[in-house]
């Protein structure tokens, strides 16, 4: 069986560029998101301030690996809880160094969703 | 399908009777594979490739994508009968989000094969690498109308690439475009997409193919979703069909089932012919799929 060298080789670069991407660098936070008590029925606990996402899109439970992925990426973000069924997404943010709401937004854009509003009053 | 039997009882036949062109080792278990087995995988890859996303069709493409920096790992195992000739296909494909709207998509299929000569009661097995299909996906409309609904349309661009191993391969490297549509609204999905394959092999054989899929989808459970109910069950129905310009015409139906978590997703199909008009490729009697994907 003789194997085209070319065809190895595209196989070998498009594996080794998957494995080695682990997400976005952490980005600067500036800790515009203030406290929010989670909403009632949520299972998120959280010393910090939290904050509510409204996405849309999420069509399947798979969908929510996307989003999660991106959050996490987030410097600030501690705990995310998604409720598929409303696109409600529940954040708990870091005390000392919360996230901002344009870097919840990026991740949000990174994740191929449409973000509807921040609650995070 | 008719006419396809009577071509291979006629290579047999010639086989038998010490036709020079067919007497050596490469035999008419090579030439099947060449100019008709090579076709029947290059058309798995095209329905497979780019269908790895969550909610999707089993053997149809979908709109979705993973977000950028994400992985989508399917594996597959794929086993159809075509007269004589059993096969067991392998597709692996791994799909990479470049970006939230663009992904990398590239297909490797293994294939394990049984052709059985009814002129001389021999069965030969052997394996090989078919194909390979790398495909781009970008992304050009994105309608997010509810929580869980969306409208999508992407552009699918790409190679299936020359395997090298001799009997699997179409030894050429043949472009691809299409474009894939999904909406997904409540318990309901459709998904409907229209690929073409230029075939730079030549020949009767190696004409452009143009495979048209229709997928519908309905959430079985949960009704609604919710924080704690992630898991899904979707009843699959699909029609898969390719339209080779030589004048091959084959339409399946393909029912399905497919249990989707947040990390992965396990389904289940079976292929059946409704139309085939073949001259020159096998008819597929049936094709039976499973397929494991796993989301990173």
């Amino acid at each position: 069986m003789r194997i085209a060298p070319a065809s190895i080789a595209m196989a070998l670069g498009i594996a080794l560029a998957a494995c080695q991407t682990t997400g976005p660098p952490p980005m600067r936070t500036t800790g515009d998101v203030t406290a929010q008590p989670s909403a009632a029925g949520q299972t998120i606990t959280a010393q910090g301030p939290t904050a509510v996402l409204w996405v849309k899109g999420l069509a399947c439970p798979g969908c929510i690996v996307n989003v999660e992925r991106q959050l996490k990426a987030v410097e600030g973000v501690e705990h995310i809880e998604v409720d598929l069924g409303s696109g409600r997404v529940d954040i708990a943010l870091s005390a000392e160094n919360p996230a901002s709401r344009q870097q919840l937004r990026d991740a949000i854009d990174k994740s191929g969703f449409t973000l509807d509003r921040i609650e995070a009053p | 399908m008719r006419s396809t039997k009577a071509a291979l009882r006629s290579i047999a036949l010639r086989r038998r009777e010490g036709d020079a062109a067919l007497g050596d080792t490469a035999g008419w278990a090579v030439m099947l594979s060449r100019f008709q087995l090579a076709i029947v995988l290059g058309v798995g890859a095209l329905a497979t490739a780019a269908s790895s996303h969550a909610q999707a069709p089993i053997n149809s493409n979908v709109a979705l994508q993973p977000s950028t920096g994400g992985v989508i790992l399917r594996q597959q195992l794929r086993y159809f009968e075509a007269g004589d000739v059993k096969a067991f296909v392998v597709p692996t494909t791994i799909l990479y989000g470049l970006r939230d709207d663009l992904t990398l998509i590239l297909t490797t299929p293994l294939v394990f094969r049984e052709v059985h000569d009814p002129m001389t009661g021999e069965t030969r097995r052997d394996s090989g690498v078919a194909d390979l299909t790398f495909l781009t996906k970008f992304r050009v409309f994105r309608d997010d109308f509810g929580p869980t609904e969306t409208r999508r349309l992407s552009l699918l661009g790409g190679l299936e690439i020359r395997s090298g191993d001799t009997g699997f391969t179409s030894d050429s490297y043949d472009p691809i475009f299409g474009g894939v549509f999904t909406h997904a609204q409540g318990r309901h999905a459709f998904d409907a997409d229209l690929l073409w394959k230029f075939n730079t092999a030549g020949g009767a054989a190696g004409a452009d193919q143009m495979k048209y899929d229709v997928a519908y989808l309905y959430r079985l459970a949960p009704e609604q979703y919710s924080s704690s109910k992630l898991t899904a069950l979707f009843g699959v129905l699909e029609l898969n069909g390719q339209y080779d310009m030589n004048g091959d015409h084959e339409l399946f139906v393909s029912p399905g089932i497919s249990y989707v978590t947040k990390r992965w997703t396990l389904e289940g199909t079976i292929q059946l012919p409704i139309l085939q008009e073949l001259d020159h490729r096998l008819a597929r009697d049936f094709v039976v799929g499973l397929s494991f994907r796993i989301r990173f």
